[in-house]
């Protein structure tokens, strides 16, 4: 049983990966729409692996990923970024996410990073 | 003093209306509905819309010109005001009669030109100068042209003392100085004023008996722009401050609107991130569940309810591209709006019969009437529903089950006033204060999770400003919200 953990302001995105994986019984998702939600939660409980997403104006993906290292917490945390171009790509590629993701964002491509770890 | 205004863009009338209001000039309209000959009869300046000229089949200026023969006293200044600035047709209206011939949209400029033909003693309102001379009677002689001109002149008798005043208020339009002076020479003053005050852009006239080319070629050195030598005459000061002081106006409305060109770049660039993000984000349920349901998806009952998803989620995009449709239209025609004789109370009616059509919240609609039913007032229908309706179904989407929306129409003295009413949650103060600004609370979702991109109520704004209206908005957080229009009403 994998336990995951999904940071995204937007609710449609989180209703989203709640779809993908209604019928996926190997995995427990929790979703959390604030970024200040996801660090409490993610302080607050063990995950396998978090996905972040960046674009946030209350507080960016980089800033969280910060927060929990800076927390001791040492998931592998992998971004979800609906901005493609290269200066998000390079500051992902510089901060300590583990891999990244581009949206729209596809089941399989979630199911990809899931099952390799 | 009338001014005609011969067209048919009522939103270029009502800036020029206002703008000619604060000169005491009155404007009238006609788009040769009515007789043009008594109209003429009252003007003291033609403005012609080069635009509606072209389309008209009545030869305008063959009128005017017939008129103007007829009655044989001197020629009424006539004036094109037109939206583009080709050379063929600036030089069409000039040999077909015109005095002038002026960019629509700048406003002031019109203004300005008008006074130039009306009142050439205003010609330089508000402009203020700076005299230094030593000799008096040079300086009485100039302050009194400028003046005549309706600028204010100070004067000063040496460069020290003119140097002091211009320390203290900088806001100075054109300095005219002598050279042989008293403790100052008027190079070594136009050299203080460039350099130690900064104000490079004031235009400096050099007045000089001396006609020694060194030294007048030292004073433009320094910065002078223009040198007029005694004795003076009338005609040769009028036009060389008039030149300067043209371009120095012409130079401030430039500025003015190259900062309300920034200002709308800004705006944009604002308007483009915004609403990137908020469309892609129905886009990423859209193509992330059908992409699923190509590829994995066998249970149909799975297939049908993310179906249901992606038509919801695509009924949220087509409504926020609506939003920035009906925006952008509403830019393009920034000044080209048709109005006709419109059964406002009717427009009001059939959009809050429309929205009760798919009432599932049961919230209790209704439009109530004080007065006569029939009120008319000029308007464009397809403006007027699309205001009415963002604030109905704003209305619809912050008020909960059960709630109330009220229509309300009332008219006295001239002018009709409607209202709609809601019981919703009300709007927040600190909302209220820029609520018809772009992109204010950029797109509250509503109490069902509806999305929009938050353009909805200035473009109401827009559309009560085309129609000359008024539109005032009262709420209070918990208990609902009024939105009340005002407009001017037509006969029958």
């Amino acid at each position: 049983m994998k336990r995951i953990l999904f940071i995204d302001d937007s609710d449609d995105n989180l209703n989203l990966y709640k779809i993908y994986f209604k019928k996926n019984d190997n995995l427990e998702v929790e979703l959390c729409n604030t970024p200040h939600k996801g660090i409490e939660t993610a302080l607050n409980n063990k995950f396998d692996m978090i996905f972040l997403d960046i674009q946030m104006p209350e507080l960016s993906g980089f800033d969280v990923l910060k927060t929990l290292r800076d927390n001791n917490i040492h998931t592998n945390v992998f971004a979800l970024t609906g901005f493609s171009d290269q200066d998000t790509i390079s500051k992902i590629e510089e901060s300590d996410f583990k891999n990244y993701l581009k949206k729209p964002i596809l089941k399989k491509d979630l199911i990809r990073i899931i099952e390799a770890e | 003093m009338k001014v005609l205004y011969i067209g048919e863009n009522s939103s270029f009338f009502n800036s020029l209306e206002g703008e000619l209001l604060q000169g005491d000039y009155e404007l009238i309209s006609t788009n040769l509905d009515d007789e043009l000959i008594p109209l003429l009869e009252k003007s003291s300046l033609i403005v012609i819309d080069n635009e509606f000229s072209k389309s008209n089949d009545i030869d305008v200026m063959k009128s005017i010109l017939d008129w103007e023969k007829k009655r044989g006293k001197k020629n009424i200044p006539l004036l094109f005001v037109s939206d583009s600035d080709d050379f063929e047709e600036r030089l069409n209206a000039f040999n077909s009669g015109a005095d002038e011939f002026v960019d629509k949209f700048d406003i002031k400029s019109i203004h300005l030109k008008i006074n130039s033909f009306l009142r050439p003693d205003l010609l330089w309102q508000g402009l203020n100068t700076i005299l230094v001379e030593d000799d008096k009677i040079s300086a009485k002689f100039i302050s009194h042209v400028i003046k005549s001109k309706g600028a204010k002149v100070h004067h000063f008798l040496d460069g020290i003392s003119a140097f002091e005043y211009i320390k203290e208020n900088p806001q100075v339009d054109l300095i005219l100085t002598d050279h042989i002076m008293p403790n100052l020479t008027g190079i070594a003053f136009v050299k203080k004023i460039r350099n130690e005050i900064g104000l490079k852009n004031v235009p400096i006239i050099f007045i000089s008996s001396v006609q020694d080319k060194v030294e007048i070629l030292e004073f433009y050195k320094v910065g002078g722009n223009d040198y007029i030598a005694k004795p003076l005459i009338k005609e040769e000061l009028f036009v060389k401050v008039n030149q300067l002081l043209e371009i120095r106006i012409k130079s401030d409305i430039l500025k003015a609107q190259v900062d309300e060109l920034e200002k709308l770049n800004r705006l944009k660039d604002q308007f483009i991130a915004v609403c990137s993000h908020d469309l892609r984000t129905p886009l990423n349920t859209i193509l992330g569940l059908s992409n699923n349901i190509l590829t994995e998806e066998d249970d149909v009952k799975e297939i049908k309810e993310q179906v249901s998803v992606i038509d919801n989620s695509a009924t949220d995009l087509l409504s926020m591209v609506n939003e920035l449709l009906d925006f952008g239209e509403l830019q393009l025609k920034k000044n080209d709006v048709e109005l006709e004789k419109v059964n406002i109370g009717e427009i009001l009616k059939n959009c809050i019969r429309k929205i009760s059509s798919f009432n599932t919240k049961h919230i209790a609609m209704s439009f109530k009437c004080y007065g006569p039913e029939d009120v008319f007032i000029m308007g464009n229908r397809g403006m007027l529903t699309r205001a009415f309706n963002n604030i109905i179904t704003n209305s619809y989407k912050f008020t909960g089950e059960s709630g109330q929306i009220r229509g309300l129409m009332e008219s006295k003295d001239g002018k009709v006033t409607l209202s709609i009413s809601d019981t919703g949650i009300g709007i927040p103060d600190k909302f209220k204060e820029h609520i018809f600004d772009q992109l204010s609370g950029a797109g509250r979702e509503g109490l069902e999770g509806e999305k929009s991109v938050g353009l909805g109520m200035s473009i109401v704004k827009e559309i009560v400003d085309k129609h000359s209206g008024e539109i005032e908005l009262t709420s209070r957080e918990g208990k609902g919200t009024t939105v009340k229009f005002s407009f001017n009403m037509v006969k029958a």
